[in-house]
């Protein structure tokens, strides 16, 4: 948008009626999502595991919702199942990525000078560097499995987070009522912390439910490289792996469900996550 | 000498706010007139309705005129021109009034280019002429510039420059030199002043500070709750305020002591 | 002895990108007594802001230094006991009373950790009273103490951020434009809140403001800065009546007022601009 000089921006939240299905929609599948994740045993109609050599890559039906992959293993029972894998994982990663980022982010914008320069050097570096490359060499070094993945990916994903951490800081700091704190003698380590950080959190939760999607998505493609989760799990990424095979032989169900699931859940953090960082930032 | 605003018993609510209740005042041509408040006393909201600039689910009633077109009851294409063509409306902030990321020159022009359908090159004649006519040094690298290369008093002839490229016959000055230091406060005045009297304005001058509303404007409306609770000549609103209200408002505002007249003096013959 | 001894302060900000460095303080220097005012007076870009912070130590000046009591308060404080001890000496209030709060916290909560901080001695039933005292020397209802800052008005906040610094018990209080934002019968009820203070409580006031009219109802002495220079300081009544510094006089025959003409303010002001050398 341009900026009109002689006519004023007046009823930009009274005119701007914004759409509010997507973002229900969104929140309703998450809901699902974290549904099928606690109850996966409750809710899924098969176990996960549970084979049938009769029933062999078979299209949708009564018996099995969603159809039977490679194994005969009901589709849909591994997606329910799958939730749980793919959703801690994702939020395992964002959990160690937010604890470093942050505490980079805040270090670089409180200190400022030459451990900003540092600091922020390094992140650029980081930064700059293909996330899944990063991981893939973490993996090389150590060893595969998910723990690793997750870490390695934390360690990809904490650069990001830390930009913007120290952005947002820095506009905060700008606001006198940090100085106000500095000159009551509130030492530095206790005003980033219990001060200043409470203040970031609206802008940061935005952020990283957006940041959420993208990482369940980056898991999902470590998994389906194979350098992540190991079979028998259910893990999303993986199934689209598992489900492979049967592409070549027309069968698309097995690999295509899996994909959407993620694609969908992908989308509805993303929509609920830039939501709440309007909201939240409206309300400032 | 012609009435280029008319309001006549405007109110203005949203749901569950009375803004205005019953305001009218008229300016016009070659005149400046002063709508003095403090926050939250409906002056600026008087000035944008003025352009009918309100939020939808405000309720509008009264008479506003703007050289003869009723602004309440005309089309949106009859408003479009009313603020295309004859009224202009000047900032507080003109910081917020120019997108920082563009040059001025495309800014200031784009009125000019869109509404107006000139073309870049003489849209860019016609603001260097009102640069230079606005006291603006170097018209042509200031084009070039951002917001943020130049200070307060620049920008803000910048936008008067760019208000009246328009050629407006009434201007909507809505604490148009309050975040100005003094000496520039006075500086831009003085250009609107002439400015004016050269293109027989109307002004509609928007300010919370009395004494500036009153050494400057021919008249003063002073406003309180959504009404007006006073009207007087600019140069005798101290000696007969014609409201217990307008007293309180002159006497808040800390006044200077008369200066010695022989040292003033010395100043004026540097 | 003086509370509050400025001695030649100085702060020169490095250009940036190729444009020249910036004086924003050359050899500053004043007194002021206990219960005393000064007023710094500038336009904007005059440094006197630049001048305030130094004073409070958020910025450190390259000359000079900040006494209060004796002790230099312009460097950094090491250490817990130190930066608490450096609080109660000096304290500021800022202009923008609409960041100058922490918005997540109550004004009970704000002036509470203030107490909690500098008077853990006292009770929870004192620091209670004591909150009550605190709103009651600045004039705020104390129906307001659970309310937050965005549920305040400007005039509310600024109370706020005042009976923040007054709960420190600082011998000095730094004002920077603090009453600039307000309406103007807002502004003339703080501005007499600051009178009753600083003789109910003995506290120096350093005031800082573009506003010779405002700066002239709370201080006893003015100093007027230009481009980071002390240009005059004088006794306020005198300063205002027989300002000495053509450019003292230019600001005063600035401000609106009888006789007062925008096309004579800014002759005068083309003309000292052309004496200072400026094209």
């Amino acid at each position: 948008m341009t900026v009109d000089l002689t006519a004023p921006v007046v009823t930009a939240t009274s005119t701007r009626r914004r759409q509010e299905w997507p973002f229900y929609l969104s929140a309703a599948v998450i809901v699902l999502a974290v549904i099928a994740a606690v109850l996966a045993p409750l809710v899924a109609p098969y176990s996960p595991s549970q084979t049938d050599f009769a029933a062999l890559w078979q299209p949708p039906s009564a018996t099995h919702w969603l159809g039977t992959d490679q194994l005969g293993r009901d589709i849909l029972s591994r997606v329910i199942h799958g939730a749980r894998p793919s959703l801690l994982g994702a939020i395992a990663l964002l959990a160690v990525a937010t604890v470093l980022g942050v505490l980079i982010g805040i270090t670089a914008a409180w200190k400022g000078g030459w451990v900003d320069t540092a600091l922020s050097r390094i992140t650029d570096v980081m930064f700059a560097f293909p996330g899944l490359l990063f991981v893939v060499l973490v993996i090389a070094v150590f060893d595969r499995g998910q723990v690793t993945s997750v870490l390695g990916m934390a360690l990809a994903y904490a650069p990001a987070i830390a930009k913007f951490t120290r952005s947002i800081a820095l506009e905060e700091m700008a606001r006198p009522y940090v100085d106000a704190y500095r000159l009551q003698g509130v030492g530095g380590a206790v005003l980033c912390g219990k001060y200043l950080l409470p203040n970031l959190l609206p802008t940061l939760v935005g952020y990283l439910v957006v940041l959420f999607g993208e990482g369940l998505m980056s898991l999902a493609s470590l998994n389906f490289l194979g350098f992540g989760s190991q079979p028998p799990s259910s893990e999303w990424g993986l199934m689209v792996q598992e489900g492979r095979t049967g592409v070549i032989q027309g069968i698309v169900g097995p690999a295509l469900i899996p994909g959407l699931t993620i694609a969908i859940v992908v989308v509805a953090t993303n929509v609920v996550g830039v939501r709440l960082s309007d909201k939240l930032a409206v309300r400032k | 000498m012609s009435v280029l605003l008319e309001i006549e018993d405007l109110t203005l609510r949203v749901p569950a706010v009375e803004i205005l209740r019953g305001i009218s005042l008229q300016v016009a041509t070659g005149e400046t007139v002063g709508l003095v408040g403090e926050s939250g006393s409906g002056k600026s909201s008087t000035a944008r309705a003025a352009l009918r600039l309100f939020p939808d689910e405000a309720q509008a009633g009264g008479r506003i005129s703007v050289g003869g077109v009723d602004v309440l009851s005309a089309g949106d294409a009859a408003v479009q021109r009313i603020r295309a063509h004859d009224a202009a409306m000047i900032f507080q902030a003109p910081r917020t009034a120019l997108n920082p990321v563009r040059r001025i020159g495309d800014s200031a022009t784009e009125r000019l280019v869109q509404v107006h359908g000139l073309d870049r090159k003489a849209a860019r004649a016609k603001l260097l002429t009102l640069f230079e006519h606005v006291g603006l040094r170097d018209p042509e690298s200031l084009l070039r510039k951002y917001p943020h290369q130049l200070s307060g008093g620049m920008l803000q002839r910048v936008v008067i420059a760019a208000a009246l490229s328009i050629d407006p016959k009434l201007l909507l000055a809505d604490e148009a030199t309050s975040a100005l230091d003094v000496t520039t406060q006075a500086e831009v005045l003085a250009l609107l002043k002439r400015l004016r009297g050269e293109r027989d304005l109307g002004v509609l001058f928007i300010t919370h500070d009395l004494h500036l509303a009153a050494a400057y404007c021919d008249r003063v409306y002073v406003m309180r709750e959504g009404l007006i609770v006073d009207h007087q000549p600019g140069a005798t609103i101290f000696e007969n305020p014609g409201n217990e209200y307008t007293r309180q408002l002159a006497d808040a505002v800390p006044t200077l002591p008369a200066q010695d007249s022989t040292e003033t003096g010395k100043v004026g013959s540097r | 002895m003086s509370v509050l001894a400025v001695d030649k302060l100085g702060k020169t900000f490095p250009g940036r990108r190729g444009q020249q460095p910036v004086v924003a303080a050359r050899d500053i220097s004043f007194l002021v007594e206990a219960g005393g005012s000064l007023g710094v007076v500038g336009e904007s870009g005059s440094g006197k802001t630049t001048v305030a912070r130094m004073l409070v130590g958020l910025t450190s000046p390259d000359q000079g230094k900040v006494m209060v009591e004796g002790r230099e308060t312009s460097k950094p404080e090491r250490g817990r006991a130190a930066r608490l001890r450096r609080a109660r000496e000096i304290q500021m209030v800022f202009q923008d009373p609409y960041t100058s709060l922490d918005r997540r916290l109550s004004v009970e909560s704000c002036l509470r950790d203030v107490l909690n901080r500098h008077r853990p001695e006292l009770a929870k039933a004192q620091a209670a009273a004591e909150i009550g005292n605190l709103l009651d020397q600045v004039g705020l209802a104390s129906k307001l103490t659970a309310s937050r800052p965005h549920e305040l008005s400007g005039g509310q906040r600024q109370r706020v951020a005042i009976a923040r610094a007054l709960a420190v018990r600082p011998r000095v209080l730094v004002l920077d434009e603090a009453v600039s934002a307000l309406d103007v019968s807002v502004q003339a009820k703080i501005l007499t809140l600051l009178n009753e203070l600083r003789a109910a409580l003995g506290i120096a006031l350093v005031f800082v403001s573009h506003d010779l009219a405002v700066v002239g109802e709370v201080t006893d002495r003015i100093l007027v800065m230009y481009r980071g220079d002390d240009v005059e300081q004088n006794a306020t009544a005198e300063l205002l009546r027989r300002p000495r510094h053509p450019y003292t006089q230019m600001l005063l025959s600035s401000a609106p007022g009888p006789g007062w003409q925008p096309e004579r303010v800014a002759e005068l002001r083309a003309a000292f601009a052309l004496t200072e050398g400026r094209s």
